[in-house]
């Protein structure tokens, strides 16, 4: 009980690491009431009748608060629904050209693009997939969670009168609702005043809304699966960043689950998640402290484990045609691209000297694996593997930053600007970029002028997370927002290194979307954090006290 | 147990909400495909992927290509346990049985045929199986519906259908004969034993190859002649009214 007997103002927590957990603002005690008693020495009656009006004062605004948080979330959900939608739809659909991907995942369906034969899918986006029936290699296992959300938009295609077995649009439709979820949920779970909430969400929807992003929902890609996953993930780590209640640890599990099956590389989001999973000891738990660190954090170790083991499987349940395909091209793509020094480069990732030598010289004309003889190919086979890739790159430094060099040109570039946004009934001319809105894109000629402004963001806005964290007196609330701006510098170097050693240079900005969104995150995730850092703690009213008095028990001081 | 008991289960979901079961059916096996069967693959990644086991259909019904050799990988490819990349399968398809199989005599050109290569899939290859089948592949007609035809290529040059497979031009561009063309190639071309042949005298080989090549006069219809160098010219025939016409002149023989 002693360890709960401070009296202490809702901003002011006891211990962060440990008490920080409970909101106390929001809770109230008869402890603290006896303690308060007792260190203020204040006579019963008084005590009495201020307790009674704070109860009835914070109860009144919590209620208030709540409704007004409601509102906010609710009308920033639906207009950046509407946003989205208008700016996906009015004036004509926009989306993102195919570059192949689409056979991959709605073959599923037992689909196929409507467009004409010679048509080029990557300088128009044709929006139809009508039924076909796919025999033999042609249609080979596809995993990844948009096949949730494709299944979903199949099931509304009728009801909206689109054509085909599947439309995009009405993918496109689907996931501009679940764009006005992920901001109202964030609206709703970001501290501050209700104009705080609803500008913070809404630079978060305007990433989405985003020329560089919002034409994938409207595309046979996986990245509205990735994109949306992450932006539920945003909401649900600010949600654990409160505390770790059950719910909670299991939402981001499942949640976190459902974006790391988007795709490969999202794989990676499984370190920041586990992370998270296990930062904050279990709330029931938290007075445990006989208990030691790790026993008080049981539920969030268990479902770490379950969230590396979902993905493992992802990872080992991909075609391994795929993946071997993936590591030809990192190897020739990425480490043997303009490399004067191939030959000894192929000898440490584990190829004999004459080996090595046919290969760099293969290597130099710009060939692929395809081209190499059945011995090589063998080889090639036995000695690149995933593991000798990251070993590769740890024991060649001068690889790994010509390889992060890539990265972050491919960030800079921000959108696929090789992809047709248009359908060809547009009337424009093949692969032309649609820019209906592009305040991200119009300021990321910063970084694409200075890549390495990128790092600056990513280490500041951590930084900055690691300030608000590590301050006392700050609301759970609050707190979470810098716990989220510490996890998502996380995600994306996650990210960034799964990309670079998964698939390497090549289609490299399409690879690293989800890098790019989280990126552009920061920016309204650092200026948030900032201003909690700077601005948010407010005055202990104990100091204002006059000693012996009983102003500290006016309600709205120590409110 | 228990929590291996609810890893299971949750490892049952993520394998259902990742992946669906693939739609693909398993087909006909590349072994039981025969000379002159017909494939439609209407969709470019069907026609350009290694291997090919979608039913067969009717040679009369809209399809892309038409099998004119099955037969067995040998030599080195044969003996490696994954199947080969298609860049070094593709070479094994042999052209010469082409002209037979199409039906083509001496006074016949075949043009814009191509050859389209099928593999067992890999499933098969690693059972031993080593099929190549060798497909011909028409030039497109309609750019929307792509090398489609709705004839079979089989001794197709003794038949009117033909123009899908001869060369023809429509003012100084070349056209399978099934496009609208004004010009029509003669086959074959001349060749003179000495430098210091004349212009009339190439017109008149010319005209006797076209005239073998009709099978008949050259009533209506004009020979043009274009050198190559000093020994060598093309033949293209022409109606006097420079008609525009989607049908072959070749008649003789056939």
């Amino acid at each position: 009980m002693t360890s709960r007997t401070r009296i202490s103002p809702p901003d002011t927590t006891a211990d962060d690491h440990e008490l920080g957990e409970h909101d106390h603002s929001r809770e109230w005690s008869p402890e603290q009431d006896q303690d308060f008693g007792r260190s203020r020495c204040v006579d019963d009656h008084e005590l009495g009748t201020a307790r009674s009006g704070l109860i009835r004062l914070r109860s009144h605004r919590a209620r208030r608060g709540r409704r007004s948080a409601l509102i906010t979330a609710i009308l920033t959900g639906l207009a950046w629904a509407g946003v989205m939608l208008a700016r996906l739809f009015a004036g004509g659909p926009v989306g993102v050209g195919d570059q192949g991907d689409g056979r991959r995942l709605l073959c599923t369906f037992g689909a196929a693009n409507g467009r004409p034969w010679n048509a080029d899918t990557s300088d128009y986006v044709f929006t139809a997939w009508v039924p076909h029936a796919w025999f033999g290699e042609t249609c080979e296992l596809y995993r990844s969670t948009q096949l949730g959300l494709l299944w979903l938009a199949k099931q509304v295609n009728g009801p909206l009168g689109l054509p085909g077995l599947v439309d995009l649009r009405g993918l496109g439709v689907l996931s501009t609702l679940l764009v006005g979820v992920i901001v109202g949920l964030l609206a709703w779970l970001l501290p501050g005043r209700w104009w705080v909430r609803a500008g913070a969400a809404s630079a978060i929807g305007l990433v989405y809304a985003d020329a560089a992003f919002a034409g994938f929902f409207v595309s046979p890609h996986t990245e509205p699966a990735a994109l949306l996953g992450v932006g539920f993930l945003l909401a649900a780590l600010l949600l654990l960043g409160r505390g770790a209640t059950l719910p909670r640890l299991l939402l981001t599990t499942i949640v976190a689950i459902f974006t790391i099956g988007a795709q490969v590389q999202t794989a990676a989001l499984a370190v920041p998640v586990c992370v998270a999973l296990i930062w904050l000891p279990y709330r029931r738990l938290v007075r445990w402290r006989w208990a030691g660190p790790v026993l008080r954090r049981i539920p969030g170790i268990v479902l770490s484990l379950v969230v590396i083991a979902a993905a493992s499987f992802h990872l080992a349940a991909q075609p391994e045609t795929q993946m071997e395909a993936a590591r030809h091209g990192v190897v020739f793509g990425s480490i043997l691209y303009g490399n004067t020094g191939a030959a000894k480069d192929l000898q440490d990732l584990g190829f004999d000297a004459p080996s090595a030598a046919a290969i760099s010289e293969i290597a130099a004309t710009n060939a692929g694996v395809g081209s190499l003889p059945p011995v090589l190919v063998a080889m090639f086979k036995e000695n690149v593997t995933t593991a000798g890739i990251v070993a590769f790159y740890l024991t060649h430094p001068a690889h790994a930053v010509r390889a992060v060099g890539w990265g972050l040109e491919g960030i800079g570039r921000f959108s696929v600007d090789y992809l047709g946004s248009y359908p060809p009934d547009a009337g424009l001319p093949p692969g032309a970029r649609e820019h209906r809105i592009a305040a991200y894109s119009w300021f990321w000629g910063t970084f694409r002028v200075a890549p390495a402004f990128l790092l600056l963001l990513w280490v500041a806005t951590f930084a900055a997370g690691r300030s608000v964290v590590r301050r006392r007196r700050v609301k759970p609330a609050r707190k979470a927002v810098g716990r989220l701006a510490m996890l998502v510098p996380l995600m994306i170097v996650a990210q960034f290194g799964a990309v670079l050693i998964l698939l390497g240079r090549a289609d490299i900005t399409r690879h690293l979307t989800v890098v790019s969104f989280l990126t552009a995150v920061c920016i309204p995730l650092l200026t948030l954090a900032l201003c909690i850092r700077f601005r948010g703690v407010r005055p202990n009213p104990r100091r204002r006290d006059a000693p012996g008095m009983p102003n500290s028990c006016k309600p709205e001081l120590v409110r | 147990m228990t929590l291996r008991v609810l890893l299971m289960y949750l490892m049952a979901g993520l394998t259902a909400s990742c992946g669906l079961a693939p739609a693909a059916a398993t087909g006909r096996p590349s072994a039981a495909m025969p000379v002159g069967s017909c494939h439609r693959m209407s969709q470019p990644e069907e026609l350009y992927h290694v291997s090919d086991v979608a039913p067969p259909v009717s040679c009369t019904e809209p399809h892309q290509t038409e099998t004119y050799l099955v037969t067995r990988l040998s030599g080195a490819l044969a003996t490696e346990p994954d199947r080969p990349s298609p860049d070094r399968l593709r070479a094994a398809c042999d052209y010469r049985p082409i002209r037979p199989y199409l039906g083509a005599r001496r006074k016949d050109a075949q043009w814009g045929i191509e050859i389209q290569a099928k593999f067992p899939t890999r499933a098969e290859w690693a059972a031993g199986n080593r099929t190549l089948r060798c497909d011909l592949l028409v030039p497109t007609l309609h750019t929307d519906l792509g090398p489609q035809l709705t004839a079979p290529l089989r001794g197709i040059m003794r038949h009117p259908q033909s123009v899908l497979v001869r060369r023809c031009r429509r003012e100084t561009v070349d056209v399978v004969c099934a496009l609208p063309h004004d010009q029509e190639w003669v086959e074959p071309p001349i060749y003179l034993a000495h430098d210091d042949s004349t212009p009339s005298q190439m017109k008149h080989l010319c005209q006797a190859n076209a005239r073998a090549y009709t099978g008949g006069t050259l009533d209506g219809l004009a020979v043009t002649v274009e050198p190559v160098d000093t020994r060598q010219a093309h033949c293209w025939l022409r109606h006097d009214d420079d008609a525009v016409t989607t049908t072959t002149l070749r008649g003789g023989s056939r």
